[in-house]
């Protein structure tokens, strides 16, 4: 892309002003738009949908009267293991269960979604020079950014309405059923806005939905902590958009007014987008790059890998070194409920006391960090594949750099970024726990380090699978993340629909998530450690065997 | 023909498929040390395909390439620490400076970490006018090929694979590359350079090869092309020539009252020439063979390979 932003878009800039861009030529966009995503698009509507309808279907099948359904409530209510991922049970009907397993899930899916088609449709384009030849075309400055917004919202309000169907075909009230698709198409329309947010402010499509979605862990992250018990503090969940979704209590109490709060804050983003969109010029960001060093001291691919993985390795360090010590604060807020239920007291006790249940949290809450840590062991691949695709690897691999040192430059980082992150919140989790408990360094931060820890051979075995797809076939690229929300799905839905357990195998999550953290699934954390260097080790043979990418 | 050492690049029917495209097809190719080799072709002929199989970038399906004497995908790294190669459409990293990426391209290819020649490298930042603070996100594209061409000429290899480098440079930066091209010859430097800058290759190229569909279709000495293509005469004379049409390499051949016009092929000039002559001449124009005709020729059907005999092998 060219630095010089075309002439005419100075001439839009300071005749159109703030807020109104030029919208000429966005029925076209937004048809081209739509046949470009089409595919992603159909498989994120078919993953949400069915997912739905799977689940009305399983909790029909699986308690088919109220009182049994009230009672599997009634154990969940009181079991953060499941609220913290999951959220709160508002309603036992077949329609409350299904929102509480899919309404967050699907709210969720449905906002990454809605990031990847944004900034996909906008920043990407901008980054590859293709939306500078459009732009020079007659097309307004506000065009691409309202087409990649409506071919997001197309398929969120398409993905909404099948949802709202799906449950009336199950025999849900229409109420409910209409609010449940409502809100997870308002939760994906907030990230689409965010994204378009993103977009601006980044220069790189990388960063925009690096961006994006940080955020939207951090506000899975924060509901988590609202939802960790009764005593948890509910008003945090007001601080995440995630946490409205759960609000809205569909089958519940329906409350229609948070929808309309969700649909405002997505409306308020894309004013925000669109006013900073006025004030930049095409292809660059909001924040102005200031001249650097005529000399470098980069020498070597490492230091290269290093240089453009540090910030972001740094963010990711922190990210969970915060999450660990808010959950090292709430898993002991799990005793309290012990004197909330009864029976659920009298069960516990059999099972070990209030340990057992405390232990429960520890690996539910280490189970989503270590979901988190996995997404930045295969970000980390995709910052290979990337380099590859946008020509830089072929420039490195014409001067004296084997395929292996460049690859490994990126592997190196891919095992120790998600490592010493978990590590760091394994630690402020183990701390704040033991310090709540029974002191700094004492079993309690045993088990608090540990629930993180166990989660690293899991993010190692997701990052050698995406070095696996990229050394043998790169274009198949985006699957590693299809695969990857498979499996986080299968691990988090599964139990509940009663999946066959070979079934429930195929994620390598599933192994080492159990109530109990103190003792170390070492069988599990072997294979899947074995797991991890079959893949390193076919993912480097096939990376020096294939052809290299060019743009 | 010289002996096999005295070729730095070879190819012999060397084929490269991508699924269903044909990009090179039995190609051959042969550039001499010291020479620089004119690589040309229309867009899609396989240009580029064929230098990224010299890099060992790709695989080839068949056939055998040698390359400074090794195999370019077996040797590949200690080939390249002998080797500079330019991309047509260079992206760099948007957040190093231009200064950054020429120390961290030339300490690579070096393969010992250190930069190679500081001097030589700020005297080519001082030649091609580069801001070398200035962040790679904010280069415009001529300022990008560069950066790419001082990090190559810096290293003072062996070779150098140019493909397509002076693509956005302007006619000052351009003329400031040939200079140090020829330099880098001197020094005894060879260099493979890909363009569709025909004045370009006519003022730097000691050879050339012209690249159809995948095949090489002519390759030899500017001189020696210029033969293969036919010159233009227009002739006023005293009386028409009897026989004029049976002359050997006449082609196209009009003739009104004492007006002649035809073309011949180069080698057979002096011929017709004779026979024009011995006519009585009353004016006479000649034009000579341009390098776009004989280019255009390939470029009009590709392909499509002229069975012309290659230069090469006379
Ligand atoms: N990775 C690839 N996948 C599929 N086809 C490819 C790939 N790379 C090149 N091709 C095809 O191979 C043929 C030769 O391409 P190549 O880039 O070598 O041409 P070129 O001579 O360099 O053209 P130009 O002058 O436009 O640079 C083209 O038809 C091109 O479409
Ligand atoms: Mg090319």
């Amino acid at each position: 892309m060219s630095t010089a932003a075309a002439p005419s878009s100075d001439v839009d800039r300071s005749s159109a002003g703030l807020g109104i861009l030029p919208l000429a030529g966005f029925a076209a966009l937004y048809r081209f738009g739509l046949r470009r995503e089409r595919l992603p698009l159909l498989a994120w509507t078919y993953g949400i949908v069915a997912s739905v309808a799977a689940t009305v279907v399983a909790f029909r099948n699986l308690y088919p009267n109220p009182a049994e359904r009230a009672q599997f409530a009634e154990s969940l209510r009181g079991n953060p293991v499941f609220t913290v991922i999951t959220g709160p049970i508002w309603s036992s009907s077949i329609g409350g269960l299904t929102a509480w397993r899919m309404g967050l899930l699907g709210s969720a899916l449905a906002a990454l979604a809605g990031i990847f088609t944004v900034v996909r449709r906008t920043r990407s384009e901008e980054e590859s020079g293709r939306a500078e030849l459009l732009a020079s075309t007659p097309i307004g400055r506000g065009a691409a950014l309202a087409a990649a917004l409506a071919c997001a919202g197309t398929a969120l309000v398409g993905i909404g309405v099948l949802v709202a169907v799906v449950c009336v075909v199950g025999g849900e009230p229409l109420g409910g059923s209409a609010l449940l698709g409502a809100v997870i198409a308002a939760s994906g329309l907030v990230f689409a806005g965010l994204a378009a947010v993103t977009a601006q402010v980044f220069d790189s499509a990388r960063s925009a939905m690096g961006a994006a979605g940080a955020l939207l862990g951090l506000s899975f992250a924060i509901r988590g902590v609202a939802d960790s018990g009764s005593s948890g503090p509910q008003w945090l969940r007001w601080l995440s958009p995630l946490g409205w979704a759960e609000e809205v209590r569909a089958f519940a109490d329906n409350r229609v007014w948070v929808v309309a709060l969700t649909v405002a804050l997505a409306v308020a983003l894309v004013a925000v987008a669109v006013a900073l969109l006025a004030h930049r010029d095409v292809g660059l960001s909001l924040l102005p790059a200031r001249p650097g060093p005529a000399t470098g001291r980069l020498r070597s691919v490492p230091g290269l890998v290093v240089r453009s993985l540090r910030g972001t390795a740094i963010a990711w360090c922190l990210a969970l070194l915060a999450y660990g010590a808010v959950n090292g604060a709430i898993v002991d807020s799990a005793d309290g409920l012990l004197s909330g239920s009864a029976g659920m007291r009298e069960a516990l006790t059999q099972l070990g006391g209030a340990d057992v249940l405390t232990q429960a949290v520890l690996s539910a809450v280490g189970t989503v960090t270590g979901l988190l840590a996995a997404i930045a062991a295969i970000s980390v691949v995709g910052r290979l594949a990337a380099e590859e695709s946008n020509g830089r690897a072929e420039l490195l691999l014409s001067t004296a750099v084997t395929r292996f040192r460049l690859q490994s430059g990126y592997l190196v980082p891919m095992l120790l970024i998600p490592a010493a992150a978990l590590t760091l919140s394994g630690l402020a989790c183990g701390l704040v726990h033991g310090i709540r408990t029974d002191g700094a360094f004492g079993p309690a931060f045993r088990a608090g380090l540990q629930a993180m820890m166990v989660q690293i051979p899991v993010t190692w075995t997701f990052g050698a699978l995406a070095a696996l797809v990229h050394a043998l076939r790169p274009s198949w690229w985006p699957a590693i993340w299809a695969v990857f929300a498979g499996c986080v799905l299968l691990t988090m839905i599964g139990p509940s629909l009663q999946l066959p357990q070979w079934l429930l195998d195929v994620s390598p999550l599933t192994h080492v998530t159990g109530p109990a953290v103190t003792q170390i699934p070492w069988t599990a954390v072997g294979v899947l450690l074995v797991m991890t260097a079959a893949l390193l080790a076919v993912a480097v043979v096939g990376f020096r065997r294939r052809d290299v990418l060019s743009r | 023909m010289g002996a096999d050492a005295e070729l730095v690049i070879e190819m012999r029917d060397v084929d490269k498929s991508f699924g269903s495209v044909h990009a090179l097809n039995k190609l051959n190719l042969q550039v001499r040390r010291g020479e620089v080799h004119g690589f040309l072709g229309p867009n899609g002929a396989g240009k580029s395909t064929a230098i990224r199989v010299l890099l060992g970038l790709l695989h080839a399906d068949a056939g055998r390439s040698r390359l400074l004497g090794g195999d370019p995908w077996t040797d590949a790294v200690s080939l390249h620490r002998r080797l500079a190669y330019v991309p047509g459409d260079v992206t760099l990293w948007p957040s190093l400076t231009g200064g950054e990426v020429i120390d961290l391209l030339t300490s690579l290819r070096s393969g010992r970490g250190a930069p190679t020649n500081a001097g030589r490298r700020d005297e080519l930042i001082e030649r091609f006018q580069l801001d070398p603070k200035r962040k790679c996100r904010t280069y415009s594209k001529g300022n990008r090929q560069k950066v790419a061409i001082i990090a190559a000429l810096a290293s003072e290899v062996e070779l150098l694979v140019l493909d397509e480098p002076t693509s956005g440079l302007d006619p000052l930066m351009e003329a400031v590359f040939q200079q140090c091209i020829r330099q880098a010859v001197g020094s005894g430097s060879t260099v493979l350079l890909s363009s569709h800058i025909l004045s370009e290759v006519e003022s730097l190229g000691d050879r050339v090869s012209i690249i159809a569909g995948g095949t090489v279709v002519e390759s030899g000495t500017l001189a020696q092309l210029r033969h293969l293509t036919r010159t233009s005469v227009q002739a006023q004379l005293d009386r028409v020539p009897a026989g004029l049409s049976e002359l050997p390499g006449v082609h196209d051949l009009r003739v009104e009252h004492t007006r002649v016009s035809l073309s011949v092929d180069s080698n057979e000039l002096g011929k017709v020439l004779a026979a024009l002559t011995s006519a009585g001449v009353q004016t006479l124009t000649s034009r000579p063979p341009t390098l776009e005709e004989l280019f255009l020729r390939h470029y009009d059907q590709p392909g499509d390979p002229a069975p012309s005999p290659s230069a090469d092998q006379q």
